[in-house]
């Protein structure tokens, strides 16, 4: 392990006595994100400051009821006209085909019985079993089918504090005595009313809830979605692949100067020398990143979420960029290939992954090709703790982070056990 | 009699089709200075490269210290010692965080090895460039610390595989008084050089390459016997020997070894051969041979810029056995 270690330290020692790296690597994604930050007019903070665009959402009402009246009002009315862009639709199979074409991030389906799934039984004042509503959502935007189905969680869980609320009154009078258990049916029925006739379903609807979206929608103490949580990562993942390209260059420029074979006549195993090497291009990414984290919450004050899932996701997107660079210096004949093959790759996949533009889901080709890419998936993670998900919004992204990592890496020891002796007679 | 510490036995490399070594049997006796010695491309490197278990052979094996350089590898690898032909150190790094480096990687830590590393420094005479980023070096310099690099954990057997390539006279006299100093102090030294004069100075004993084969192998004085009492007679030129030959009257364009036939029957001249500005000719006596051979260069315009007449030596083997010159 120290020998590991000690391999590992010399990489790194390396990479960051090279001042023009430094410059590149740390320098290039502040000043870019600084670019993107004026012209997005993120420093203003005016109101004329562009946010992420509308969610395009289908609704099918098919219950018909004022629960699902109230639902649809919620996602048809002002209140988050600037947040979603719906439209209504009459036919599951539409809805859902909106869905899978990349026209709409989540169709809402609204299923039969919604509305009477919240009216107790004015005898007995149990609830009927739960009627879900459908949240059909596009994998390939999960920001903005998280956001969706946060909304329409929200909404049931509104409507159920109201319903378990009348449930509560209800007892409280029959428990105080203040009724009989015979006048019991009508009181529900008289205060359920009051929670489904019209002007509390407004309430609902142009209220609290959006209220609530607002609030989660945001980085923490912000009126909007701030784009610097977006282009700050975006410029970081973006020259985080540049770095881990110079650190598997220096695989392979080991091997021409001699100090590869050097190292492997000392005795060192070959796994050992491998595994010093990875984790001298993952300890590089991972400070990189860091200080650029750092560097932006300073200088920009910029809320980069939960600490943890920050943490986790820095681990687990540099282990993916890794993976990536292990493969180029896997495949790659000498240095300077790996820096042309990397430098493509750090744009193809600064381009794919939404480091300049962000993505707008659906099923496309460059949406597939997306998910290739280190940069979407943390591009995807980072957003989410922006947005002030926890944790639960970390687990697709960093999942998808460490399956590429862990298949990349196979692949290239694979094809370094393969080459093992011209990786020293080279 | 000293033990071996090195023994190979019919070692043998494949490249593919390519026969880098065919077949080499030799062993080298602690205590001493044992040189590898033949022209670029005769298996040198590939020989120290299986030896130093870099490369597995393609069949025959070795044993280093009464290890098997397969099976123990990492036992021999605590044995020897390595200095590469290339300047295998870190650009960016000091002397010293380069000679940290290397010691870690054979278990030196604190201050055994902070007291090892001003060791070596002061061994091959750097001890006040410590600090100094290796980028700032001269080529001889780099050489010293790729040698210091090799000797901080004191190895039984030291490869030192062409350690003069390419560096000025002064730093190669420094490197050659530092191998014989290591071997007075009991180090046992494999020395792979195309230098015959390198390989006269520090050798104990000499093992001859060519074309991966070991052609001959012995003290100095008992190579030398192979070729009697023949002598050399080196022609120096004012331009390159092969094209001085190729405008030349009557000299016909050297071989693919080098070989030529100008001086076919002139009394006393054996083989003759053009390398560099040098035609170098094997003769059995020089003194007999070289009006003939002065008077044929002159009839065929070669304008000869000195001449010199050399006791039988490696050269006059290697070109005795093989027909060529080391330097080909």
């Amino acid at each position: 392990m120290n020998k590991i270690l000690t391999i590992m330290w010399k990489d790194v020692n390396i990479l960051f006595r090279d001042w023009a790296a430094v410059i590149l690597i740390i320098a290039g994604p502040l000043v870019l994100t600084v670019g993107m930050g004026l012209v997005t007019g993120s420093f203003s903070r005016s109101d004329a400051a562009p946010s992420i665009s509308l969610i395009p959402v289908v609704i099918l009402d098919q219950d018909g009821g004022q629960f699902a009246e109230a639902l649809v009002e919620l996602f048809t009315g002002e209140g988050l006209n600037e947040l979603v862009s719906t439209s209504v639709s009459t036919d599951e199979a539409s809805a859902r085909a909106q869905v899978e074409g990349g026209d709409a991030a989540a169709a809402i389906i609204i299923p039969p019985g919604f509305s009477n799934s919240f009216v107790p039984d004015m005898a007995s004042g149990d609830l009927p079993d739960p009627v879900p509503v459908e949240v059909y959502a596009d994998p390939g935007s999960p920001i903005r089918a998280g956001i969706i189905r946060g909304i329409v969680d929200e909404f049931a869980g509104r409507a159920q504090i109201g319903v378990s609320s009348v449930q509560i009154g209800m007892n409280e009078l029959a428990a105080g005595g203040l009724v009989s258990t015979a006048e019991l049916p009508s009181i529900g029925q008289a205060m359920g009313g009051q929670l489904l006739n019209e002007a509390g379903s407004e309430a609902l609807a142009a209220g609290s809830l959006i209220a609530i979206r607002n609030e989660s929608a945001v980085a923490e103490g912000s009126d909007d979605f701030n784009p610097l949580a977006y282009f700050a990562p975006a410029m970081a993942l973006l020259f985080l692949m540049y770095a881990v390209t110079l650190g598997a260059r220096t695989l392979l420029a080991e091997r021409r100067e001699g100090t590869l074979a050097r190292m492997l006549a000392a005795p060192v195993t070959s796994s050992q020398v491998l595994s010093g090497k990875v984790a001298g291009i993952f300890l590089g990414g991972v400070i990189q990143l860091g200080v650029l984290i750092f560097l932006t919450t300073i200088l920009f004050r910029l809320n980069w979420g939960n600490p943890l899932g920050v943490v986790m996701l820095v681990l687990a997107a540099a282990a993916a960029a890794t993976g990536w660079g292990l493969l180029i210096a896997a495949i790659a004949k000498t240095p300077g290939q790996i820096s042309n093959l990397g430098m493509a790759i750090t744009l193809i996949f600064g381009i794919l992954g939404g480091s300049f533009v962000p993505l707008q889901g659906g099923a496309s080709l460059i949406d597939w090709l997306s998910r290739l890419t280190p940069n979407r998936w943390a591009l995807d993670g980072f957003t989410n703790l922006a947005l002030g998900e926890g944790l639960a919004g970390l687990v697709v992204p960093i999942s998808a982070l460490l399956i590429m990592a862990v298949t990349l890496f196979a692949a290239a020891a694979f094809i370094f056990r393969r080459s093992q002796s011209a990786l020293l007679s080279a | 009699m000293s033990e071996p510490i090195l023994i190979a036995k019919d070692l043998r490399k494949n490249f593919g089709d390519f026969e880098a070594v065919r077949g080499i049997s030799f062993s080298i006796l602690r205590g001493e200075i044992f040189s590898l010695l033949g022209p670029n491309g005769a298996g040198k490197t590939t020989t120290i490269n299986m030896l130093s278990c870099l490369i597995a052979p393609t069949s025959g094996g070795a044993e280093i210290a009464g290890h098997a350089v397969i099976e123990d590898s990492l036992t021999v690898r605590r044995a020897i010692g390595v200095v590469p032909q290339e300047i295998a150190l870190y650009d960016a790094l000091s002397a010293r965080q380069n000679l940290e480096f290397w010691g870690r990687l054979y278990d030196m830590n604190g201050k055994t090895l902070a007291g090892r590393i001003d060791e070596v420094l002061d061994q091959v005479g750097l001890a006040d460039r410590a600090k100094d980023k290796v980028k700032t070096f001269s080529g001889g310099m780099k050489r010293r610390i790729n040698i210091a690099a090799g000797l901080l954990h004191k190895p039984q057997l030291l490869f030192m595989d062409e350690p003069t390539v390419g560096i000025d006279p002064q730093s190669r006299r420094r490197i050659l008084d530092m191998v014989k100093d290591l071997r007075d102090e009991g180090m046992t030294i494999l020395y792979t050089t195309h230098y015959m004069e390198e390989a006269e100075e520090l050798s104990d004993r000499v093992g001859i390459i060519d074309q991966g084969q070991l052609i001959a192998l012995g003290t100095q004085e008992e190579l030398t016997r192979v070729v009697g009492q023949q002598e050399t007679l080196r022609l120096h030129l004012h331009q390159d020997a092969a094209v001085a030959l190729a405008g030349a009257n009557g000299a016909g364009s050297p071989d693919h070894d080098g070989g030529i036939d100008l001086f076919n029957g002139v009394a006393g001249v054996l083989r003759a051969i053009a390398t560099d500005h040098e035609i170098i000719l094997n003769v059995t006596d020089a003194g007999e041979a070289l009006p003939g051979v002065v008077n044929q260069a002159n009839q065929a315009g070669l304008l000869v810029r000195s001449v010199d007449i050399q006791q039988p030596n490696l050269e006059a083997v290697f070109l005795h056995l093989t027909g060529r010159g080391l330097r080909d």
